[in-house]
């Protein structure tokens, strides 16, 4: 009886000591193959991410150099016709008040309007030129654009320390407002816009806010319009954080903030 | 009057038959701790989640053959070793054949999954070639069993099963060590043959003392003697099994 106890107690320490070090060895390796892994998929991540960065920053470059090329293009190709056109009919003897009853000034006028316009467009497009008196003047310019469009009020308003910021990303930031301002003006039916932008030691916080019919942003998620998926690539591109409010019939809200080192100039 | 009477006696005579059977077979069940039914549950639960994979695939076809055979020749024999009308020497012969061929099928599943994780053509030669010898060995000890009685049966069923636990054992810890060495691309959590290994390496680290004094038993201790196979054998066999319907419930094939 004695024996069989010993035998049984025998028994158990034996089988426990086999389990416990299979557990041990289990876990053991469980915890070095989920730590590595947790590494190696961190690495994949900041690589996936690198490439999309790469990706986008390619993107917005062919963009901004095609939208060059096209400014280039009207300023000195068409630009240039209509305006040696608009010298030619200048130069006509009998002045153009008097021909055909007017149509020959008319038609004048129209060419003197459209090189303005082009010019307009040229001018937009090409972010070089814009931006070469700065950001704040580009986007003032922008505001008064827009204002002559006589479809709502535009309120702007700039606090904090002016910075000056690289010229890369002042042309981003510059187009994340025109295409705030592109949405507005498409699906907004606003009455009054505010833009305010405010400048912190080591970030530029800027909030667009319309009194408009707003939208449900969950919804939007399914169905998210070019417009607001440039403006989201462009701010991830700026490495920056997004937040949109908006409610239908209460207006949007759009507030981005971007990091940025001082650019002494 | 006379045929219905010799019907009616039949009859009673089918249900007391029956009754009995029904009776000792319960008995049976109940003499390891339900740790019977437990398992044919979780074997039942696998081969349903088995049906949802790819019935093309051969990996999957042994895995079935498996599961069908563990569950239809355990059922089997929970008929045939209670009944007092078979004698020991049928009931010997078929527990030790339907052992073995169940732990061949185990061998071949294992073997087969290790061999999709890890193809290399020195583990499919080993494999391929223990598989072919445990199955001469097995015909070879049946064959000799049927003509020439059940005299060494038993030893040598248990020398086949010996083999094969301890070849599976093998090539779980091999598993494991690999773990290691690989780049992980995946969570191991999500990978179906994780959970095979893991259930085979549990299973033949609880199992290996039982295993051990296999020979000795039953011990004479009959707490310890029907203890013993219900926590050492049954229950680990049926986390086998469970932990096999985790790795088929993987999105992913079992061999990833």
């Amino acid at each position: 009886m004695q024996n069989t106890n010993l035998e049984l107690i025998l028994f158990t320490i034996t089988a426990s000591i086999v389990i416990l070090s299979t557990v041990t060895f289990v876990v053991f390796i469980i915890y070095k193959y989920q730590r590595s892994y947790r590494k190696h998929s961190i690495e994949i991540q900041g690589q996936r991410d690198e490439y999309e960065k790469l990706l986008l920053d390619v993107k917005l470059e062919i963009q901004e150099q095609t939208s060059h090329n096209i400014a280039r293009e009207i300023h000195d190709s068409i630009g240039h016709s209509l305006t040696l056109a608009k010298l030619q009919l200048n130069t006509l003897r009998t002045p153009p008040e008097f021909l055909e009853g007017g149509k020959v000034h008319m038609a004048i006028d129209l060419l003197g309007h459209s090189i303005q316009q082009l010019s307009d467009i040229s001018k937009n497009l090409n972010a070089d030129a814009l931006l070469q008196h700065g950001l704040l003047h580009a986007i003032e310019e922008e505001i008064n654009r827009i204002r002559s469009l006589s479809r709502f009020e535009v309120h702007y308003e700039v606090t904090g320390f002016t910075a000056y910021l690289d010229p890369q990303k002042e042309v981003v930031i510059y187009r994340i407002i025109q295409e705030g301002f592109q949405n507005i003006l498409k699906y907004a039916e606003a009455g009054r816009t505010l833009l305010l932008i405010h400048f912190h030691p080591s970030s530029i916080r800027i909030t667009l806010t319309d009194d408009g019919r707003g939208f449900d942003p969950k919804n939007i998620g399914r169905s998210r319009t070019t417009g607001l998926a440039n403006i989201e690539n462009r701010i991830r591109f700026l490495n920056g954080h997004l937040e949109i409010h908006s409610e239908p019939g209460k207006g949007t809200r759009l507030q981005f903030t971007i990091p940025y080192e001082q650019n002494a100039q | 009057m006379l045929d219905r009477e010799r019907n009616s006696r039949h009859i009673i005579a089918i249900t007391i038959y029956m009754e009995n059977t029904i009776a000792l077979t319960s008995q049976y069940i109940t003499k390891f701790y339900f740790t019977k039914v437990v398992l044919w549950l979780t074997v039942l639960v696998a081969l349903y989640y088995s049906r949802k994979k790819d019935n093309t695939d051969h990996l999957y076809k042994i895995l079935r053959v498996y599961l069908i055979l563990e569950l239809t020749l355990g059922l089997i024999d929970n008929l045939i070793s209670p009944n007092p009308n078979i004698n020991y020497e049928i009931k010997s012969y078929y527990i030790n054949f339907s052992n073995s061929l169940i732990a061949l099928s185990e061998f071949y599943f294992f073997s087969e999954l290790y061999n999709r994780v890890f193809p290399s053509k020195y583990s499919y030669r080993l494999t391929r070639s223990l598989s072919t010898f445990l199955l001469c060995f097995f015909v070879a000890i049946i064959s000799n069993s049927f003509f020439n009685g059940t005299k060494f049966l038993l030893e040598l069923t248990y020398a086949l099963g010996t083999i094969e636990f301890l070849f599976i054992f093998f090539l779980s810890l091999s598993y494991f060590i690999s773990q290691i060495k690989i780049i992980p691309e995946t969570n191991l959590f999500n990978r179906g043959s994780f959970w095979c290994f893991t259930g085979a390496l549990f299973y033949c680290a609880i199992s290996a003392p039982f295993y051990i004094i296999g020979p000795n038993f039953p011990t004479g201790n009959s707490t310890f003697d029907l203890l013993l196979p219900a926590l050492l054998y049954y229950l680990p066999y049926s986390i086998l099994f469970v932990f096999i319907t985790i790795s088929l419930k993987c999105k992913t094939q079992i061999w990833n």
